[in-house]
């Protein structure tokens, strides 16, 4: 019933274009006698990649009988099926026939779906018979698109029931499958969308492209990690976590912004510092370690208001994937994790919009297409309206600060032909908070990608992209005496080539090379005209070409081993203009120890890094639910943020490896089993993993970070060391739905050196500003009715560690001076936190265009009082700041049309 | 540099929800550590102006530190202290009651070019030693000026916040302007004294006025850096909230002593005033001890708190014009009730010295340098 009701809201926007789609277009030559309806429709929906849905009882009996010569599809669906008193509706690439004229009332059409396996009766020919097969092997390849709008569904699973394998479909949508001539039943699916099924008799080399469905009543769409349904355990990636839009937007959301960047913190091995703050860390590491990429373009700072809310547009947004290592070896650049945010395409056939409007921001995307199934757009923005909170705000500086801040997208997609696909992106993001009156922050993120999709066959695809982006933070005060302007600036060009190559049915090789240029500059700093005690001060531009080449194999062993093994070469060049400080050796490094100054001229190689990054990750399929893998990446990087501050500050800024700074090296090893029960309706997995960074960095004691043009001697280089356990349950259909997940995980850091003032906690490991021994997430979402859901989140994790004082003494009038303790020996009080949404679905009203929703969510329930941060009184008194220490309600309302 | 950025405050952002209640943390591991202050300048103890009760001499104070619950820091008063420079000379210093060593030398004073140290013997057998320390020659102060002025504050009222704006006077000086273009580095002591009356007492009365000093009224760490030695632009030392402050009601004082440092020196308060102002959020950068310049000649691992200076100095009495405000101090008397409404007068209206306003020193005699 709930599945019907879905394909009603389809008719109900699409009626007036009935009989103007394709099926007037394509033509029909073809000679039948008595043949059962059964297989005609059949005969139909291969040829002309169709989909009938009827009802199966309606056309037992019904023959064909007649010669017809290029009439249109319709026309010809008319004349066979009206003599029966059947008509039928076209939406997409679906054809619905119905009993009676406008009866459609009380179609179970679904309970016969023409495709799905069983009830076809008859396999459905793919190739050409060949003379002598054999046991010959062959490749399928097609599409696997969204039915309705034909966009590609990235990294959607076809799966060979009978023996066991599948491949994933890549970023065109394409997938290609090896497999000997024979009769076999496969399977495409797609996280969020209803799986579909295909006997098929496989007879040379030939093509089967697949359209998927958003699961009707989207009943289970809080999927995460599936792309099949029993990816978790098929799967040869470890530590890959991937969360659907849909599963997302399901989540309460504080103050009702759906923030896609946050909402990975769910996830078993991921944790921030603290709510409010941006960024997140992956297995114990830095917020810096997380390669952030939209639609393959660096994103350096993913959050608006300093981190309260995300700075993607969910409406903008397909899925969200998570790699927690090293990933594949064509990411490279990042010692923790990728997130790879991937946009959704402009719909290529109908004219779409949805949006929102909530407490703090609003937002709207609208697609459609230029050229019909050639070109679409989508574009859309968000906007925020926070001043008029902060006016309300009982606070001296709050009154006289305002915030504000918006970030749009655009994208043009355009297929010259099956083979070959542009896809133009591009991003905008920007925020301005300027705080009591005098100092206003600004940070803007502007980034663009091309990317040329070519299939040269069905083994070979080859995708090109160049890629620039700027990310640039302006900090002033128009105050007098005081004012200034500190502006920093990354700007990246990327150029990258990637290749999947498909030689046989037991190797998918991936290979590939890329190169960025990166221009940064740290800071430059003019005084206002009145501000006669400070200089102008530029610190020096740094550039550098980052490149890689990579090369990589997913080989199976055997039905039950699938290895993937790769390997990736990366060098970075850091080029002049530049002067480098010579510091004397062996003393600690300060301006009073500077020796000399390297030159360098422009383009002077100053300094050359490069390794190799051998990447390995290994399957092995105990018995049908249950795997186990290994995984081992190694990891450089070669920039690197520049924070003392607990939390990402908006005056941190960006520095590539120098001279003096050396990139940092991850390997990380893990080992993982996973089980699913249930038909996969349950899956489990428990993951330990280890981790050593070298060259992680610390600051002196007391350095100021900003604006310090002998950075490197406030720098430290050390050491840090990770390791944990995730577990993880998850249920996925039912009514209830939803994970339990839970993570222990140390993260460590150790600074030794000769001299005292370059060691931390007296040389020995001590705890990450992120070490936070325990985390328990869970996740739950209860469909009460069709229109009617609940959805719930619990958090509770160990709280941050922190310095705290430990003595005191009072100094001249100071009354107390406060001595701490050494790095991070103390805890904040424990987190948790328990969130609520509703969501109200509309009700499918014939004339309604408009669908909308109402979400109601509440955030933090019972109004945890968690701290924010512990600060301490000049008296040495220690208190705790809960920042979000209420329950707050809000309200958004979402549409679609 | 650009210090003034208040990141802290930041995390302030969604304060319309926020709540602070007290925490605890375990730190009874941490054992007691000498205290040290103190510092010689090259104003000889006869020619100084003090605030007070201020000695004129020079002094070193030692204690220990005390865990944070703690109010007072516990004195050491059993110890030897000597000052000693480059040239062999030693004097030792005398010790008084409360942990204060005093160079009972009127005529005493750093002189520039030699360098200086004092070494502490404890009763315990400890030697600790202050780094040696040069002069920074002192240049002369530029008189203190005032405008008027006006701040926001927000004010607790029954359980709401309010903002609320102070109107007051902002006080400055000229930096002196030099030819060099070394940095120069200044903190500034501020010395508050203002009067008091017992208003129910009458005229003439021994107890009927007062004198009060508070070091701690004003108690922000005042340092500057005049980067380029150039000098000869405003450096605002404190702002005095007027409209409502009854300390300025007859009449208020402070002494401005302005004392030039070394770098290094300049660079302990700076973390004592980073220190002071930092708000503990997660836009703060890690906290940290603060390093001073002694240590224990046998044991590079106890570590001793405080510092030993050597400044230039020079000071100024500065007095607020009352009768220059734009406006009307108002007249509140708390000791006289409305007509009809019983009155139990608190102790401070019979006797200036029950001053309830917080004071470190009061005396009822008009202190020499009153104007």
């Amino acid at each position: 019933m709930e599945k019907l009701f879905f394909c009603w809201g389809i008719f109900l926007f699409s009626l007036h274009s009935v009989f103007a789609q394709n099926p007037s277009e394509r033509l029909v030559t073809a000679s039948y006698l008595n043949s059962p309806l059964r297989d005609v429709l059949a005969e139909m929906q291969a040829k002309h990649r169709m989909d009938f849905f009827y009802k199966q009882a309606w056309i037992t009996d019904i023959v064909v009988t007649g010669d017809f010569k290029n009439i249109s599809l319709s026309d010809f669906l008319e004349n066979i099926l009206k003599p029966h008193e059947i008509s039928f509706l076209v939406y997409g690439t679906n054809i619905v026939l119905i009993k009676g004229e406008s009866t459609i009332h009380s179609i179970a059409f679904r309970e016969s779906k023409l495709d799905e396996q069983g009830d076809l009766g008859e396999y459905l020919k793919i190739g050409k018979v060949m003379e002598n097969p054999g046991q010959q092997e062959v490749t399928i390849s097609g599409f696997i698109r969204e039915g309705g709008n034909d966009e590609a569904l990235i990294g959607a699973g076809v799966y060979v029931n009978e023996l066991k394998t599948g491949v994933t479909t890549n970023i065109n949508g394409f997938y290609s499958l090896r497999l000997p001539v024979g009769k076999y039943t496969l399977t495409a699916g797609f996280i969020g969308y209803d799986e579909k099924s295909q006997a098929v008799e496989v007879l040379s080399n030939g093509n089967l492209s697949f359209s998927l469905y958003k699961e009707t009543v989207e009943l289970e769409e809080v999927t995460i990690t599936a792309e099949a349904k029993d990816e978790n355990i098929k799967g040869v990636l470890a530590g890959k976590e991937k969360l659907s839009i849909e599963a997302i937007k399901g989540m309460p959301a504080f103050l009702g912004e759906i923030d896609v960047v946050k909402s990975i913190i769910t996830l078993p091995g991921v944790s921030t510092v603290g709510e409010g703050a941006a960024g997140f860390n992956v297995r114990g590491g830095s917020v810096d370690q997380n390669l952030l990429l939209l639609d393959d373009a660096m994103v350096f700072n993913a959050s608006h208001l300093f981190g309260f809310f995300s700075a993607f547009n969910a409406d903008f947004v397909r899925d969200v994937t998570l790699y927690k290592g090293g990933g594949p070896p064509n990411f490279g650049g990042r010692v923790s994790s990728i997130l790879n945010v991937s946009l959704r395409n402009g719909n290529r056939q109908e004219f779409h919009g949805q949006g929102g409007l909530g407490l703090v921001s609003s937002r709207l995307v609208v697609e459609g297409p230029i050229v019909k199934d050639k070109t679409a757009f989508i574009i859309g923005g968000r906007s925020s309206y926070s001043d008029w909170i902060l006016g309300r705000i009982q606070n001296v500086d709050l009154q006289e600060s305002s915030a504000q801040f918006y970030d749009a997208n655009a994208k043009l997609t355009h297929d010259f032909s099956d083979k070959d696909k542009l896809i133009l992106s591009s991003y905008i993001s920007n925020d301005r908070f300027k705080f009591a009156g005098d100092t206003i922050y600004q940070w803007r993120t502007i980034n663009t990608s091309l990317k040329w999709n070519h299939i040269f066959n069905e083994k070979l695809l080859a995708s090109f992209g160049a890629i620039y982006g700027t990310f640039k933070n302006k900090t002033f005060d128009d105050q007098d005496f005081d004012a200034f302007t500190l502006d920093s600036e990354i700007t990246s060009a990327n150029l990258k080539l990637d290749f999947n190559y498909i030689p046989d049915r037991k190797h998918k090789v991936d290979f590939g090379a890329s190169i960025i240029r990166y221009e940064f500059n740290p800071g430059v700093f003019v005084p206002g005209e009145q501000n006669t005690n400070e200089v102008p001060l530029t610190l020096k531009q740094e550039q550098s070409y980052e490149s890689g080449i990579y090369v990589k194999d997913e080989f199976t062993v055997s039905p039950r081993l699938t290895i993937m093994y790769g390997l990736r070469y990366s060098m970075f060049h850091n080029v002049g203009p530049g002067n480098v400080f010579v510091y004397e050796p062996d003393l600690p490094r300060e301006e009073e120890t500077i020796t000399d100054t390297m030159t360098f001229n422009n383009g002077e190689l100053i300094r050359k890094y490069d390794g190799l990054e051998p990447r390995l990750s290994l399957r092995y399929s105990l018995d049908r639910r249950s795997s186990l893998k290994f995984s081992y990446y190694r990891t450089r990087q070669y920039i690197h943020l520049i924070s003392n501050t607990t939390a990402i500050a908006p005056v941190d800024f960006w520095q590539t490896s120098n001279h003096h700074l050396q990139p940092q090296t991850g390997d990380q090893v893990s080992l993982g089993y996973f089980r699913n029960f249930k038909d996969d309706a349950i899956e489990t997995s428990v993951e330990v993993y280890y981790k050593e960074v070298d060259n992680v960095l610390d600051y002196k004691e007391g350095s100021s970070i900003l604006l310090n043009p002998t950075l490197e001697a406030d720098l430290l280089s050390g050491k840090g060391r990770a390791y944990g356990l995730e577990v993880l349950l998850q249920k996925n259909k039912g009514r209830i739905t939803g994970w339990i997940g839970y993570t222990y995980s140390r993260s460590e850091l150790l600074f030794q050196s000769e001299n005292e003032e370059e060691r931390i906690n007296l040389g020995e490991y001590y705890p990450a500003n992120f070490d936070k021994p325990h985390d328990v997430t869970i996740v739950a979402n209860f469909n009460a009715s069709r229109r009617f859901k609940i959805s719930t989140n619990f958090t509770y994790s160990t709280g941050r560690p922190i310095t705290v004082p430990v003595s005191k003494y009072s100094y001249g009038n100071i009354l107390s001076v406060l001595n701490y303790s050494e790095r991070n020996q103390f805890r904040i009080p424990d987190y948790h936190r328990l969130d609520l949404s509703f969501t109200l679905k509309p009700g499918h009203r014939k004339q309604n265009k408009l669908k909308g929703e109402w979400v109601f969510s509440v955030y933090n329930v019972y109004g945890r009082k968690n701290p924010y941060s512990v600060f301490f009184r000049q008296s040495g008194q220690a208190f705790r700041l809960a920042v979000l220490g209420t329950v707050f309600p809000s309200v958004t309302y979402n549409f679609k049309f | 540099m650009v210090r003034h950025l208040k990141l802290g405050i930041i995390a302030g952002l969604f304060v319309l929800t926020t709540c602070i209640d007290p925490v605890e943390f375990d730190t009874s591991s941490e054992p007691s550590r000498l205290v040290v202050q103190g510092y010689i300048s090259d104003v000889p103890a006869k020619n100084r102006e003090t605030g007070g009760d201020e000695s004129p001499y020079f002094k070193v104070k030692l204690s220990l530190s005390s865990p944070v619950s703690n109010i007072r820091d516990h004195p050491i008063k059993d110890a030897t202290v000597m000052l000693l420079d480059d040239q062999e000379n030693q004097q030792e210093l005398t010790p008084s009651f409360d942990g204060e060593y005093f160079l009972y030398d009127e005529d005493f004073k750093a002189v520039e070019g030699r360098s200086y140290f004092i070494r502490i013997s404890t009763a315990d057998g400890n030697v600790y030693e202050s780094q040696p320390q040069r002069l920074q020659k002192s240049l002369p102060t530029g008189p203190a000026k005032y405008r008027i002025d006006s701040r926001l504050n927000l004010v607790e009222i029954s359980d709401q916040s309010e903002v609320v704006t102070l109107e007051g006077i902002s006080v400055y000086v000229d930096l002196p302007q030099n030819s060099s273009q070394d940095p120069v580095y200044y903190l500034w002591e501020l010395v508050p004294t203002w009067i008091f009356k017992a208003s129910l007492l009458p005229d003439g009365h021994p107890n009927k006025t007062c004198w009060v000093t508070n070091i701690y009224y004003l108690d922000e760490v005042v340092i500057h850096q005049d980067k380029f030695g150039q000098g000869n632009y405003p450096k605002e030392l404190f702002f005095l909230e007027a409209e409502t402050n009854t300390r300025l009601q007859y009449d208020f004082s402070v002494l401005i002593r302005q004392f030039s440092l070394n770098k290094e020196t300049f660079e302990f308060w700076e973390d004592i005033k980073k220190q002071n102002e930092r708000v503990g959020s997660i836009f703060d950068p890690p906290p940290f001890s603060i390093r001073g310049n002694l240590f224990n000649v046998n044991d590079p691992d106890d570590r001793v708190l405080g510092y030993f200076s050597v400044v230039g100095e020079s000071t100024q009495r500065w007095f607020t014009n009352i009768w220059e405000l734009p406006y009307r101090l108002p007249n509140i008397d708390p000791c006289r009730s409305p007509p009809g409404v019983p009155n139990i007068p608190s102790p401070d209206c019979l006797d200036c010295f029950r001053y309830r306003g917080g004071s470190s020193y009061i005396i009822n005699v008009e202190p020499s340098w009153w104007r």
